[in-house]
């Protein structure tokens, strides 16, 4: 092997090192304008911007601009200048001799494309003229991005010059990822903005049903108190087909009260003013006299609703008027939605450690994929929608809030075609138990 | 800027880039030229006399170990602060 001069080793060294550096610099540029390009939260133009006055500052050119159009719009532009002392990037003022059309640009691909540009403020007041070169980059179809760049006396150093033809691989993919970016970012702070819009909505219609089911409430109560009234004979005596339409009108009333109950409830529970106010209760009482209201309809529907009053219960500590609503729920449920000829028996037992309450039904049941959904709110099964159109979809959901708020919980289970068992369960050791009652 | 000056930061960027290149080295070829005083810790020169010459000078002792590759280096290093000097201010090593 012929052993080369020390000298020439020397400057071949010399040569590759200066190569590895000038690649370097590009390297570390690159990565820096990535970086740039990752800031979030940040408009389009000042990334764009951020990355021109990068690239000025590392490679000192003379003039450099990125133009981005929309099809023929231009939609973003900065423009920076360095004059050996210092740079800039307010003052450039793009005064080109003459027009020229960018559609053309983009026609020929051209990079050999070449513009002149009074370069004045660069020149600081003497005005001169600069040849640009112009690099079109298309970012998409419709996106495209025009890189002008000049050096003076055309004399670009061997780290512009490279520089210049790596940004042409990449800055058009780096422009399209921070549009990209900025279009999400824009189209989150829209989401945002009508996801406020819809919360304020949505609470004035709450405060709406709030309000309208407060009013509604009270001229009920008094119907409900003089059909109460009539149907006791402090009118007069009345005939047993008045009692049977007072009854019914009486019936319907108190339906009335629970599901203005639980419109109010579900904005309470929104607001935080839903509360259980517990007190001693005699649950077969409870269910017996919910249970009788209902006995009418289900024997004009032919069905047989049964509930044989447990002998011995005890007293327990609930929300009477909530719990109430529940098993209204559960049984008026069972009425709707059981073919005629079909059959419901309640039951409420002392478990020992718990007490229960069921309603089983030979019902249409509850198709098994929307099973789980059965409790949210305003949620209706398909089948239910068909038959009852009109329900809320509340009644459910309160009645899962009212048990769960007093220690609780639901019992559920359901088979589409054969019948559905709602009930709740509450353990004793939860509960203020009072001794039994016979 | 004074034309002493252009020639003091033409120095400052010559050695920078020479020193990325080749290390200490460009910092000791430069201490060795005439009338030129290198403080590099302080990144700051002192030129005593003709700053046209110092700034030949100091290209010219790069030349001689690594050839020309180190004046294109060089020349593209102050790229940006020849166009300061008229044509005959221009060491003659940085014309094109």
């Amino acid at each position: 092997m012929q052993n080369k001069e020390p000298l020439s080793v020397a400057q071949e060294l010399y040569a590759r090192n200066a190569e590895l550096l000038e690649f370097n610099r590009i390297l570390t540029l690159i990565q820096d304008i990535e970086t740039i390009a990752l800031a979030k939260n940040i408009p389009v133009q000042e990334h764009v911007a951020e990355i021109v006055r990068k690239i000025v500052e590392e490679a000192e050119i003379t003039l450099f601009v990125i133009t981005v159009f929309d099809a023929d719009r231009l939609i973003y532009q900065s423009a920076g200048s360095f004059n050996g002392q210092k740079l800039d990037f307010e003052q450039v003022d793009l005064r080109f001799n003459a027009k020229f059309d960018v559609s053309d640009i983009f026609i020929n691909q051209d990079s050999s494309l070449r513009q002149n540009y009074m370069a004045d403020d660069v020149f600081e007041g003497t005005e001169k003229e600069l040849e640009l070169s112009l690099q079109p980059i298309y970012i998409t179809n419709k996106l495209r991005c025009l890189l002008m760049y000049a050096e003076r006396e055309n004399q670009m150093t061997s780290f512009q010059d490279h520089l210049m033809k790596r940004l042409v691989d990449f800055i058009g993919t780096i422009l399209g990822n921070i549009i990209l970016t900025d279009q999400l970012r824009l189209t989150t702070i829209g989401l945002e903005r009508s996801n406020e819009k819809l919360k304020a909505l949505d609470e004035a219609k709450d405060e709406f049903v709030s309000m309208a089911s407060h009013q509604l409430r009270t001229p009920l109560t008094s119907i409900k108190g003089y059909i109460s009234m009539v149907l006791e004979g402090d009118a007069g005596k009345i005939t047993d087909i008045q009692k049977q339409m007072l009854g019914q009108a009486f019936f319907s009333s108190q339906r009335m009260v629970y599901l203005i109950s639980d419109l109010l409830n579900v904005s309470r529970l929104k607001t935080g003013k839903f509360v259980i106010e517990s007190k001693p209760v005699y649950l077969p009482d409870v269910v017996e006299s919910e249970i009788s209201q209902l006995q009418e309809g289900a024997t004009a529907k032919n069905l047989t609703l049964s509930f044989v009053k447990p002998k011995t219960f005890p007293t327990i500590s609930l929300d009477e008027m909530k719990t109430r609503q529940v098993i209204m729920n559960f049984t008026d449920n069972s009425l709707y939605y059981t073919p005629t000829g079909g059959k419901i028996t309640i039951e409420l037992k002392d478990r020992g450690k718990s007490v229960e309450f069921t309603v089983k039904d030979t019902g249409m049941g509850v198709p098994k994929n929307e099973q789980h959904k059965l409790f949210a709110k305003f949620y209706r099964a398909e089948n239910a929608r068909k038959a009852r159109p009109d329900g809320t979809g509340l009644g459910l959901f309160m009645a899962q809030k009212v048990i769960i708020a007093q220690g609780g919980s639901i019992i559920f289970n359901s088979k589409e075609g054969k019948g559905s068992t709602f009930g709740f369960s509450f353990p004793k050791a939860k509960l203020e138990i009072k001794p039994q009652e016979d | 800027m004074e034309t002493s000056m252009i020639y003091e930061q033409m120095v400052i960027k010559i050695i920078a880039v020479q020193e990325a290149i080749i290390g200490p080295l460009a910092i000791e070829q430069a201490s060795h030229v005439d009338n030129l005083t290198v403080d590099w810790r302080n990144k700051s020169v002192k030129i005593a006399g003709e700053g046209k010459v110092v700034v030949e000078k100091l290209i010219e002792s790069y030349k001689e170990l690594f050839g020309l590759s180190s004046v294109e280096v060089s020349k593209d290093a102050v790229s940006s602060l020849s166009h300061l000097l008229s044509q005959d201010q221009i060491p003659a090593m940085l014309a094109t």
